[in-house]
């Protein structure tokens, strides 16, 4: 498992912004689940900090 | 006046309107980057012969693009729309959507006298831009114009600070996130018969692909900037965010490993294998596409009764569609295929 996530993604940014992106959708069961905002609120954090790693990507 | 599953006419319209935006607005966006890139590349380096080609080829977005939103906006001043992006809704009233869109008449009417002008001279696209200085006046104009109109969609006077900022970026976010994903994939088909042109356009797309990820954001901020009051726990809002969940997943695939496979297959000339990768890419584009289509759709539609599993039905089904169609496509357009011949 580790060495395919290892050749899918080469660099940090994508890591990053996978992790964000399964974040997001974990934070949407949640907020079906306990109606609270806050998980969904720091996944959308997570992902804009991946968004900066992307930029600053050669 | 028609209306389904509480969708309502003048909220197709209004979908029409930001998508013909969206599309001018990436399309001569992308467009001057490309013909500026062109007059700065060497006489003698080969790639500037490309940009210019895609350069030129994309006015047909600018053009379709620009005449269906004034398409749109002309039977919308009859009507009225109210929309937000990602399944977050701030209700603007009717009036407030009736005084921006006259107020951004005189814009509209630019934007079909531009288009008719390309459309008019399309058998002599060099007009369009300065050769010798390496910009496009259309385009540049065709940018500013898409921009103002897409982000101004409701009357912005006397509302607070961050529903003002939330307005402009969730409008003005669909030319860096619906209108780049549609030239990207536009590019892609148009050079998909063509190795050589791909091998300079290609290597681009991580740089494009950047933009949408900025443009995503600009509509996370805006969203952070008007909640608690604008979210409601509709099956909008869950098909919405998980779209998004989707779309990153899939951008990153398609920005980082597909395009890395695809550049090394153009430059090892093209094996059995890379068919493969190139399948992949089309799936990977299909729902890109797919994906910031059904977003912007189903956020015009703030009333709509529509089930999530029919809603991800049709998405899915959509995506089937778009990858059927670009098979066909790839197999129809041979343009590029012929300017490759005659190099």
């Amino acid at each position: 498992m580790y060495i395919v996530a290892q050749k899918i993604f080469q660099r940090k940014s994508e890591i990053i912004m996978f992790l964000a992106a399964i974040a997001i959708l974990l934070s949407v069961a949640t907020v079906a689940i306990t109606g609270d905002f806050v998980f969904w609120k720091i996944a959308k954090v997570f992902y804009l900090i991946g968004v900066i790693f992307i930029l600053f990507d050669k | 006046m028609f209306e389904l599953f509480g969708m309502e006419f003048y909220q197709l319209l209004s979908f029409g309107r930001q998508l013909g935006l969206s599309v001018m607005g990436g399309a001569s966006l992308w467009a001057m980057v490309f013909l500026y890139i062109a007059h700065a590349k060497k006489v003698e380096d080969s790639s500037g012969i490309f940009l210019t080609w895609i350069g030129l080829r994309m006015r047909w977005l600018v053009i379709g693009g620009g005449l269906l939103s004034v398409a749109m906006w002309t039977a919308l001043t009859m009507l009225m729309p109210v929309a937000a992006h990602e399944g977050v809704t701030l209700i603007t009233v009717r009036e407030g959507v009736l005084n921006a869109m006259n107020l951004m008449t005189p814009l509209y009417l630019a934007i079909a006298v531009i288009s008719i002008f390309a459309l008019v001279k399309y058998k002599n696209p060099y007009v369009l831009f300065n050769n010798k200085k390496g910009y496009s006046w259309f385009y540049m104009v065709a940018f500013i114009l898409s921009s103002i109109t897409v982000s101004y969609y409701t009357d912005l006077r006397g509302l607070p600070a961050n529903e003002v900022i939330f307005h402009i970026f969730h409008g003005f976010h669909s030319v860096f996130t619906l209108g780049t994903v549609l030239c990207l994939d536009f590019m892609f088909l148009s050079t998909q018969k063509s190795p050589f042109a791909q091998k300079h356009i290609f290597p681009l797309f991580p740089q494009i692909s950047k933009v949408i990820w900025v443009g995503l954001s600009l509509d996370l901020l805006s969203t952070l900037l008007i909640y608690p009051e604008a979210i409601a726990l509709t099956p909008r809002f869950y098909f919405a965010q998980i779209v998004v969940g989707i779309l990153i997943i899939n951008g990153i695939l398609l920005s980082g490993i597909l395009t890395r496979r695809i550049l090394k297959n153009i430059e090892e000339g093209h094996k059995e294998g890379s068919l493969k990768w190139e399948w992949f890419a089309t799936v990977a584009g299909a729902i890109s596409i797919t994906s910031w289509c059904a977003i912007t759709f189903v956020d015009q539609f703030h009333d709509m009764n529509i089930s999530l599993e029919i809603m991800f039905a049709v998405y899915a089904a959509i995506i089937g569609v778009l990858i059927i169609g670009r098979e066909i496509w790839s197999k129809l357009d041979r343009r590029a295929e012929e300017m490759h011949m005659n190099m």
